[in-house]
C-alpha cells in the first residue's frame, strides 16, 4: 500500500469497524487491521503487534497457497477444456 | 457464505456470457473472419468457441496474476522509470505551428476541395491521420496532444476572461462532450463529406475557443474538452511522459497504476464512456444491429430515436456493469472502502482495454488507407482522380487485430491486480476483490472480438457510419 491519504470509508449500519489507531483507517476485521498495522505501521508498532503481524501474514500463506492450488486446478480445466473442445469442433 | 454467493454471481455472470454469445453466434458457421481466408493452414471454429475462447484467455490471466502475491516486485514493476533530456523550447513551438497549420489546411481544403471523400486531404487527413494514426500514437509513444493541440494554441492568443469554473459539474461536461462527438461521428456522413466534416471542425473551434477564453485554457482543456483529456488518458498507457525535469520512460501501461490519475464518480464515468464509445461505433456497423435497428423501426419508431435510445442504453448498461463489480470488489475484499473510492483506481485498467481496442478497430484501416493519404497529402489541392487504397490485407492481419484486444485485456487485467494490491491490506482478499471486474472484462473481450470480427455491414437508416 502507499503512503498518502487513506481512501474513503462507508460503514453499514449493523457492523462497527476495528479503527487502525494510528491513521483512523476503518478496518472490517482484527486480521485485516493487524495486515494494514504491519503494512502501514511496522516502524511505529511494539513487539507484541509486530509478532501479530507476522503470524497473520504467514496464516494467510496458507489461505493463499489453498487458493494457488484451486487458481491452478481451474487453468489446467480451462487449458485441457478448450483442447478437448477444440480436438472435437475444430476439424 | 461468500463462496456460494459468489457461486451465484459467476452463474449469472456466465449465463449472461453464454446466452450473449449464443445470441450473437451465426448459427452454425464461424467467422474467425479474415483469418479464414489466410491460407489451407487455418481451421474453422464456431463463432461461440472463438469468442469463449477470448474470454477465457482473459479469465486464465487473472488466475495467473493471482499467483503474484510479492507486493515488493508488483511496486517495483511499476515504478521502473528512466529520465531523458527534455526538449527544448524549439521543438515545442515547431509541434505549435504545425499543429495549427494542419488545423488550417484541413478547413481550407475540407471547404474547398474536392467533394469526394478519399480525393479530399481534409477527410483523409482527419480520419487515418488523425484519429487512426495519431491517436495511436498517443498511447504507444506519448501524449503529445498538450503541445499539438491546435485549439488550444488558438485560444492562447485570446487574453483569457478566467470566469471560475463551477466545480460541481467536474469532468461531466467531458463526459457529455465526448458521448455528443461520437454521437455526431456515427449518425451524420462526416467521414464521407468534407464540407461537413469542416463546418464539424470549425464549430469545435469556435467552442472550444469560446470555452477556453472564458474559463482559462488550464482548467477548459483539463475538465472540459473531450479529446484532451481522452488523449490525457491514453497517454499515461505510452511509455514516454513529460514530466518538469524532462522525459520519463516507463513500461507500457504501467503508469495506469499511479493513484492519482482517476478521483471521483464523473472521471470513472469519462474512463467508461471512452471505453463505451469505441465500442458502440464498431457495433452498429455489425448485422445485429442492423437486424434490431430494422426490426424496431419496422414498428415505427423514427430511426434516429432507435440510435440514440440504444446509444444511452448501451452507455448505462457499460456503467451499470462496472459499478456492479465495484460492490463486489467491496464484498470479496473485505473493506469498508467505498464504491466511488473503489471505482477510481479500477477505472484506470479500462483504459488499456479501450487501447487494445482502438488499436485493432483502427489498423488495418490506416494500413490500407495509407497511401490514399501520402498521395492526398502531396497534392492536397489538386489530388489525383483514384488515390490508391492498399487493397487486399493479408489474412494474418486480422489475427494481429484479435491479439491487440486480447493484449489490451491481459494488461488491463495486470492493473486491477496492483491496484488491487495497492488498496487492500489483504492479499487474498485483494485477489478476490477482482472477481467483479475479471467477470465484467471477460464481457468486454468477448463483446469487442466479436465486433472486430464480424463482416461490417453499412449502418442501417444513417449515411454516417465513420471509418
Amino acid at each position: 500500500m502507499t503512503a498518502g491519504p487513506s481512501p474513503e470509508t462507508h460503514i453499514p449500519k449493523d457492523e462497527t469497524p476495528v479503527v487502525c489507531p494510528y491513521c483512523g483507517f476503518e478496518l472490517p476485521d482484527d486480521e485485516q487491521c493487524r495486515l494494514h498495522l504491519g503494512l502501514e505501521h511496522y516502524g511505529e508498532l511494539g513487539e507484541a503487534e509486530r509478532e501479530a503481524f507476522k503470524r497473520n501474514y504467514t496464516e494467510e500463506e496458507t489461505a493463499l497457497n489453498r487458493f494457488r492450488i484451486i487458481a491452478l486446478g481451474a487453468l489446467v480445466a480451462l487449458y485441457f477444456g478448450f483442447l478437448v473442445v477444440y480436438a472435437i469442433l475444430a476439424v | 457464505m461468500d463462496r456460494r454467493r459468489l457461486g451465484t454471481h459467476a452463474s449469472v455472470g456466465l449465463l449472461g456470457a453464454t446466452l450473449a454469445v449464443a445470441l450473437l453466434s451465426d448459427p452454425g458457421v464461424a467467422h474467425a473472419a479474415g483469418l479464414r481466408e489466410a491460407g489451407a493452414s487455418t481451421v474453422t471454429v464456431p463463432t461461440w468457441l472463438f469468442l469463449t475462447t477470448g474470454g477465457g484467455a482473459v479469465g486464465a490471466s487473472f488466475l495467473l496474476a493471482s499467483f503474484v502475491t510479492d507486493r515488493v516486485f508488483i511496486r517495483s514493476l511499476h515504478q521502473w522509470r528512466r529520465e531523458l533530456p527534455s526538449p527544448g523550447r524549439l521543438v515545442a513551438g515547431i509541434g505549435r505551428l504545425t499543429g495549427v497549420s494542419l488545423l488550417l489546411l484541413t478547413v481550407y481544403v475540407g471547404f474547398t476541395g474536392p467533394s469526394t471523400g478519399l480525393r479530399n486531404f481534409a477527410v483523409v487527413f482527419v480520419w487515418v491521420g488523425w484519429w487512426g494514426g495519431y491517436v495511436a500514437s498517443t498511447y504507444l509513444l506519448g501524449n503529445t496532444w498538450p503541445t499539438l493541440n491546435p485549439f488550444r494554441t488558438v485560444a492562447d492568443l485570446f487574453p483569457t476572461l478566467d470566469r471560475p469554473y463551477p466545480e460541481r459539474l467536474g469532468v461531466w461536461p467531458s463526459v457529455v462532450g465526448l458521448l455528443g462527438l461520437i454521437w455526431i461521428e456515427v449518425i451524420t456522413p462526416m467521414a464521407d463529406d468534407p464540407r461537413l466534416l469542416a463546418s464539424m471542425v470549425v464549430a469545435y473551434t469556435v467552442a472550444t475557443v469560446i470555452g477556453a477564453v472564458v474559463f482559462g485554457s488550464e482548467v477548459w482543456f483539463s475538465s472540459v474538452d473531450p479529446i484532451s483529456r481522452a488523449f490525457a488518458l491514453f497517454g499515461r498507457f505510452a511509455p514516454f511522459k513529460r514530466t518538469a525535469e524532462g522525459i520519463t520512460v516507463r513500461l507500457p501501461g504501467m503508469a495506469l497504476t499511479d493513484t492519482d490519475l482517476v478521483a471521483g464518480r464523473d472521471e470513472v464515468a469519462f474512463v467508461v464512456c471512452l471505453l463505451y464509445v469505441t465500442t458502440f461505433d464498431g457495433f452498429v456497423a455489425t448485422w445485429l444491429w442492423e437486424a434490431f435497428a430494422v426490426g424496431v423501426v419496422g414498428w415505427g419508431v423514427p430511426p434516429l430515436a432507435v440510435y440514440l435510445v440504444a446509444y444511452l442504453a448501451g452507455f448505462g448498461l457499460f456503467l451499470a456493469a462496472f459499478w456492479w463489480a465495484m460492490g463486489l470488489a467491496r464484498r470479496y475484499g473485505s473493506t469498508y472502502i467505498t464504491r466511488e473510492a473503489l471505482a477510481s483506481r479500477f477505472a484506470p485498467s479500462l483504459v488499456a482495454i479501450a487501447v487494445g481496442y482502438h488499436l485493432a478497430h483502427n489498423l488495418a484501416f490506416v494500413a490500407g488507407l495509407l497511401p490514399t493519404l501520402a498521395v492526398v497529402a502531396a497534392a492536397p489541392l489538386s489530388p489525383p482522380q483514384q488515390p490508391p487504397v492498399l487493397a487486399g490485407l493479408p489474412g494474418w492481419v486480422s489475427g494481429v487485430e484479435m491479439a491487440l484486444v486480447l493484449v489490451g485485456h491481459v494488461v488491463a487485467v495486470w492493473v486491477a491486480h496492483a491496484a488491487a494490491y495497492d488498496l487492500l491490506p489483504g492479499r487474498l482478499a485483494a485477489i478476490k476483490s477482482q472477481y467483479g471486474i475479471t467477470l465484467v472484462m471477460i464481457g468486454y473481450t468477448m463483446i469487442s472480438l466479436w465486433v472486430v470480427t464480424t463482416p461490417l455491414v453499412e449502418p442501417p437508416f444513417i449515411s454516417g457510419g465513420g471509418p
